[in-house]
């Protein structure tokens, strides 16, 4: 949470559209922990991580379908994933991404 | 305000609290029976996205929507914002529920304004943990003394916890001043209070003495088993600063649930909080 909090305060106060992804379940060695939180605002600006950088780019098309109005999502990104050769964690970990809008 | 704001706001300002959110149903028969076949609020089926905010002072905002769902995220943000951990857990109805947790740092309370407390002081900044001095002796307990304190109370435990608002679960509590009458003092209060530890100086043999006093002075001897005594983790130190380390080493170790070897001779995960 502490992570994104500026930026969290700063783009509200512009009045954008914000979503907001939290790792909320982790298997095997994840590097980060749940709770780790990812904010991406609808002018494409990113603060905060929900991964080593791994499954970021994956996430960011997520959350800017949310921003369009679509439903929460709950992803899963692990090496058992089909598409573990495009989107997967290195260090073989899996993890659960939830993503929401964050409203104000 | 919507809840997530109220939640942002609530880590901005260091306070405790977790925000449930409802983050997938299971779609299986059971949760569909429940769905359909029961009437009135607890058959309600939960709906991904809806939150309750747990404030640690017990204030709860927001539904899951039913009772029940309320009772079971109340249950788990209760459990989890002392355990300082934010978890998957699995609520009525198929609903999995992710419990969000915001804590402020941890506490170190330091009895005794000795010259190593002010190298722990140093250290448990480092570590984002939040330090206090407190001892009665106030040509000591001096700020200028501990300049990376939080805060240095000059007064006697009783007075020193009621100015540092109680000593609660996430609290730890390193009583160093080596002189008996300061030290059971201290140590009297801290077991009784919910201390996530309680760590004191001494070799064996002022141990055993400090033993038998604290069960004269009415300490039931499972409260005295609480101690960790010698402090700190077997690092062999001998500056000062090598000695905080080992005491910040080892609440670093308790607080993650971790016994505090070598990892190249652990088996166990790396990174991994608590159970």
């Amino acid at each position: 949470m502490k992570e994104v909090l500026a930026e969290l305060d700063a783009w509200a106060a512009r009045g954008e559209r914000v979503a907001l992804a939290t790792v909320v379940g982790t298997r095997r060695s994840a590097p980060r922990p749940p709770g780790a939180k990812m904010a991406i605002s609808e002018s494409g600006e990113v603060a905060g991580g929900v991964s080593g950088g791994c499954v970021e780019g994956a996430v960011v098309e997520v959350a800017e379908e949310v921003l369009r109005g679509g439903e929460p999502q709950l992803l899963h990104f692990g090496i058992a994933d089909s598409e573990a050769w495009e989107v997967g964690l290195p260090c073989g970990g899996e993890i659960d991404v939830y993503v929401e809008r964050y409203e104000p | 305000m919507s809840l997530q704001s109220a939640f942002t706001e609530l880590a901005r300002d260091g306070g405790r609290g977790a925000l449930v959110t409802v983050v997938s149903v299971e779609d299986d028969d059971r949760a569909g029976a429940n769905a359909d076949g029961r009437a009135g609020v607890d058959a309600a089926r939960p709906r991904p996205g809806a939150k309750l905010l747990v404030r640690a002072d017990s204030d709860v905002a927001g539904t899951l929507g039913g009772r029940a769902l309320d009772a079971a995220a109340l249950a788990h943000a209760e459990d989890l914002m002392w355990a300082e951990r934010s978890e998957l857990r699995e609520g009525p109805g198929g609903a999995r529920l992710f419990v969000d947790v915001t804590a402020p740092p941890p506490r170190l309370v330091i009895f005794g304004a000795v010259d190593f407390a002010r190298a722990l002081c140093g250290l448990a900044r480092t570590t984002g943990w939040r330090p206090y001095v407190v001892d009665p002796r106030s040509r000591f307990a001096t700020r200028e003394r501990f300049p990376e304190a939080v805060e240095v109370v000059a007064a006697w435990p009783e007075e020193a916890f009621a100015r540092l608002g109680g000593i609660d679960r996430a609290t730890f509590v390193a009583v160093l001043t080596h002189d008996p009458k300061l030290d059971d003092d201290a140590l009297v209060l801290a077991l009784a209070s919910d201390a996530a530890y309680v760590g004191a100086m001494g070799s064996r043999r002022a141990q055993e003495a400090r033993r038998e006093r604290l069960l004269e002075a009415g300490v039931p001897a499972e409260q005295l088993a609480r101690i960790s005594a010698p402090i700190g983790l077997d690092l062999g130190g001998l500056t000062g600063e090598e000695t905080a380390l080992s005491i910040m080493a080892e609440v670093v170790a308790v607080r993650n649930g971790h016994e505090g070897g070598r990892l190249s001779h652990a088996s166990g995960r790396i990174h991994e909080v608590g159970a």
